[in-house]
Parts: structure tokens; sequence; C-alpha cells
């Protein structure tokens, strides 16, 4: 698979900017506040665009202009989805404690997050199947491509799910004990024929094509039998899944950033699961 | 890659992350899930360096689209995570004063006197 990435010179110095970002955002100071936490987030932009300048810089030209209009255009769709809330994101800070559905905003804006990069993670495991020859020694880049698959399709289907139920597009649903059954059978079912697909690549495609629609399936399902007080727990876990696909990639890009990365993100979604969900803009002024 | 190297490497952080965002304030567990939403859209890097790298005309649709949504939900991520620090100092200065200045609001649901409807023997 030729997708090499020679960035972790760069890298280095982005993952410190990150390190020292998530410092400044989670560190606590007597008063309980954290120390700095917009410059945080200033530091985090300035490392996005210190590694998306250097992997362009580095490129042979081909695609460049092609990623830059990707980028733009993506960047240029995600305020609009997000202004679907009702709620202007340059309104001013007293609207945006406002209590009309706070929560269901940030929980919203979450779910887009989680379709969006599933649909991402799902499209990369793809490329990196059609990009691998069959060849037996390719075994973990074929198992990293249908992870990865798996993964993007049933975040992908799950924040859907979410995002529907939040915005009231589906009718009030009351989670059964027997859906949550039928959910870990759906999943032994996909990952079983998952591993097929790895063992067998002559029959991948009749193979994975099952396996995307029990994901899509599984992401529906998990998505419809929790209740909806629950929901930040599978846009936790889903996106700790995201994490873990971040750092497979990785592995085949054989990037060290990446793969710090994903293990990164992974820790910050184990912690959030253990605990209780707070927002400062889910609180309502009175 | 070596897959020990890139073992040793996830599980390096993953204990960096533990040890880190336990530190963090109980309070602001919302602000960490944002954090990792945030360190997610990262992925646009890796969606970009496979578009820069792909070589089929398959691969590189495919890449663009993955581009695509990984920028769109990058953004998402850091203009909520910048929502979530701009409410703070907000949120504080109109929570903390009702609290400290009606407290018997919330005192007697919050810690009922375990004694006062006991039932005696």
């Amino acid at each position: 698979m030729n997708v090499g990435m020679q960035i972790d010179f760069i890298g280095w110095f982005a993952l410190i900017a990150i390190l020292v970002a998530v410092h400044g955002l989670s560190g606590q100071q007597k008063s309980g506040r954290a120390p700095w936490p917009k410059a945080a987030v200033g530091l985090l932009i300035l490392a996005m665009a210190m590694m998306l300048g250097s992997v362009l810089w580095t490129s042979d030209g081909s695609n460049t202009l092609l990623a830059c209009i990707m980028i733009l255009l993506g960047m240029a769709a995600a305020p609009l989805s997000a202004r679907k809330q009702g709620r202007p994101p340059a309104g001013g800070e007293r609207a945006e404690i406002e209590p009309d559905g706070g929560q269901d905003s940030i929980l919203s804006g979450l779910a887009l997050i989680t379709i969006g990069g599933g649909v991402s993670v799902a499209l990369l495991g793809l490329t990196g199947w059609v990009e691998t020859d069959h060849e037996a020694y390719t075994w973990d880049l074929r198992l990293i491509a249908v992870i990865s698959l798996f993964i993007g399709i049933w975040t992908f289907a799950a924040g859907l799910m979410l995002w529907l139920r939040l915005n009231d597009y589906l009718p009030k649903s009351t989670p059964t004990r027997t859906q949550q059954r039928v959910v870990i059978a759906v999943l032994i079912l996909a990952l079983g024929l998952g591993a097929l697909a790895v063992i067998y690549p002559a029959y991948a495609s009749i193979l994975m094509g099952l396996m995307v629609l029990l994901a899509l399936e599984l992401g529906a399902l998990s998505a419809l039998s929790i209740a909806i007080t629950s929901a930040t727990r599978v846009l936790g876990r889903h996106l700790g899944m995201i994490g873990a696909a971040i750092a497979m990639l990785g592995y085949v890009q054989t990037s060290l950033f990446l793969l710090a990365l994903g293990g990164l993100i992974v820790a910050g979604a184990v912690h959030y699961l253990r605990g209780r969900v707070d927002f400062y803009q889910m609180k309502t002024p009175r | 890659m070596d897959p020990v190297i890139a073992l040793y490497t996830v599980l390096l952080a993953v204990a960096l992350g533990l040890s880190g965002f336990v530190r963090g304030d109980a309070r602001r567990r919302g602000r960490g899930l944002l954090l990792a939403a945030a360190l997610a859209g990262f992925m646009l890097v890796a969606a970009t360096s496979a578009l820069v790298n792909v070589t089929s005309i398959t691969g590189m649709i495919l890449t663009a689209l993955a581009v695509l949504f990984a920028a769109q939900s990058a953004t998402t991520a850091f203009s909520l995570l910048w929502r979530e620090v701009c409410c703070e100092p907000l949120a504080r200065k109109t929570l903390i004063p009702p609290e400290s200045a009606h407290p018997h609001t919330v005192a007697p649901a919050a810690s009922p006197n375990p004694t006062e409807h006991e039932p005696r023997p």
C-alpha cells in the first residue's frame, strides 16, 4: 500500500503542542479553572495547521489542489450543519447558554462529528482495501482495512440514528432487552464475516458487502436500543472507536504521530465513559 | 512499521492520556469528550496524507470524500470546543451566585434528614 507519511519530524512538534494544549484544557488550578483554555484551543488549531501544511508540502503536488479544495469545502459545510440547530455560532456569549435546547444542540453537534468521522474512517478503510494487493503477507493491512470499514460504518449509522432521534425525526422508542441481545448477535456475526473476508480475499466483496449491511444494522440497533438520556455514552464509545481507527491508520501510514494521537483519543474516551457527563453549555442560567 | 514499536507507542499514549485526563476537574468531563472529538479531527491529517499519496482513480475519489467529511467533523469539533471554552466563565458567573445566595432552595432536596422519617421500633 503506497501510503507513506514522512512527517514525523514535524509530527513530534505537533504532538508536543497537542500535549501542552491538553494540559492547558484539563489541568487544574486552585480555583478549579483550567489555566489558559483559549490559548490551548488556539494551540490545537495551530498543530492541525502545522501537520496539514507539512503533509501538503512534502507531497509531489499532483493531488495538492484537490486536497485543498476538499478541506475548504468540508470546513464550509461544517458551520452550516451546526447552524441548523437553531443557534447562531457567533451569536454572543449570552445567547450560548440559553436553556432552550442547549443539551440537544451539543449532542447534535457530537452526533454530526461521529457521522463525519465514521464516513471518513470507512472510506479510508475502503481505500486501504482497494490499494492493497491480496498477497498472504499483507494480512495485517487487510485486517486493518476491514476493521476500519466496520468501525466507520458502525459509527456512521449510530451517529445518524442518534442525530435523527435527537431532532425528533424518529418516533419515541423504548429500549427492550431483546434489542440488546440482537445487538450482540449481529456484532458477532459481523466480526465473523470480517474475519472471513481477511482470510479469503477471493470472496471478499460478497463478505464485505454483508458485513457493511450488518454494520449499518448494528449502528441503528445500538443507537435505538438505548434510552436517549444515555446518548452521550454511545457517542463517547464511538469517539473512542474513531481513536482506535486513527491509531490503526497510523500503523498503515507508519506515522508515530497518528499512533500516539489515537492512543490519546482512546484514553480520553475511556476516561469520559467512567464518569458522568457535564457540559457548561448544557447548564441553565437559573 | 514494526508492530511491537506501534503497540508500545499506543500503550504509552493511552497511559499518558489517562494520567493527563484524570488530573482534570471531574465537572469538566464533558469538555474531555469535546477534547477527544477535537483530537479525532486530526484524522483530517491522515486522510489528506492518504489523498496526496494515492495512485489509482478509485482511491483518489474515495480519499477525497474522506478528506471532505474529516474536514467537516474537525471543524464542528473545534467550534464546539471553542464554544464550551467561551461558555465557562459566564456559566460560572451565572451559576455560582444563586447557589450561594439561596442555599435553602436546593438544600432540603439534596440532603434530607434521614432520621426524621425513620420508623421507631
